[in-house]
């Protein structure tokens, strides 16, 4: 029994690293990015293995204290998992709609040949 | 179990940094939609950071409190991005 919990808190230590850098990664590209499209690609990427990676850290720390409360750490991590991805594109089509302009160097614009269907 | 405890804390401090720096961009943001993105990743961070609280002192009441803030970042980027998309919020 004493070796599960120290496999676990091993494991724990482990994924919460693993997380601060994706979190840092995230930061990264957030500050140094040139264009909002960018960054919201880069926010929207960099968080959610972050925030998945160490709260299932803390969720296998929550399992050697008190197996009943970790239950609640799994609620947040589908909730996120869901909702971090859709507010980031409500984010982009926010900016395509109001045109906002990119950069130069972008070469891919999907979206051009649909709007001159319409 | 001592050293979960430093590495829980090293967390929350680099954490706390990261979220300073993301802060700039929400303030000094070129357009609207950057300074949305700013406090969407500021609000991730904090309820990583309060989940981290709740392990280090050991007591459940603190995923409560990052349960309800992660649904309240969500409702706020949803209501902004709306409100700035139709001018208003109803109808």
């Amino acid at each position: 029994m004493i070796y599960v919990i120290k496999t676990l808190r091993v494991l724990a230590g482990i994924f919460i690293a693993g997380g601060i850098f994706f979190f840092i990664a995230a930061t990264v590209g957030v500050i140094r990015m040139p264009d909002p499209y960018n960054r919201a690609h880069t926010a929207s990427k960099g968080d959610s293995p972050g925030f998945l990676v160490s709260l299932l850290g803390v969720w296998f720390y929550w399992l050697t204290i008190n197996p009943i409360e970790s239950l609640k750490i799994l609620i947040i991590i589908i909730f996120m998992l869901f909702a971090n991805p859709i507010a980031v594109h409500s984010i982009l089509r926010f900016c395509y709609k109001t045109k906002t302009p990119w950069v130069e160097e972008t070469t891919f614009h999907l979206l051009k040949d649909q709007k001159e269907k319409k | 179990m001592i050293e979960l405890d430093l590495l829980l804390k090293l967390a929350i401090l680099i954490l706390s940094c990261t979220i300073f720096f993301c802060l700039y961009r929400a303030i000094l943001g070129p357009t609207t939609a950057d300074r949305i993105i700013g406090i969407n990743v500021v609000g991730t961070k904090v309820v990583t950071a309060f989940v981290f609280l709740g392990a280090i002192f050991q007591k459940g009441s603190y995923l409560d409190i990052a349960m309800l803030y992660a649904m309240l970042i969500y409702i706020t980027t949803l209501a902004f991005i709306k409100y700035l998309e139709q001018r208003n919020l109803g109808e």
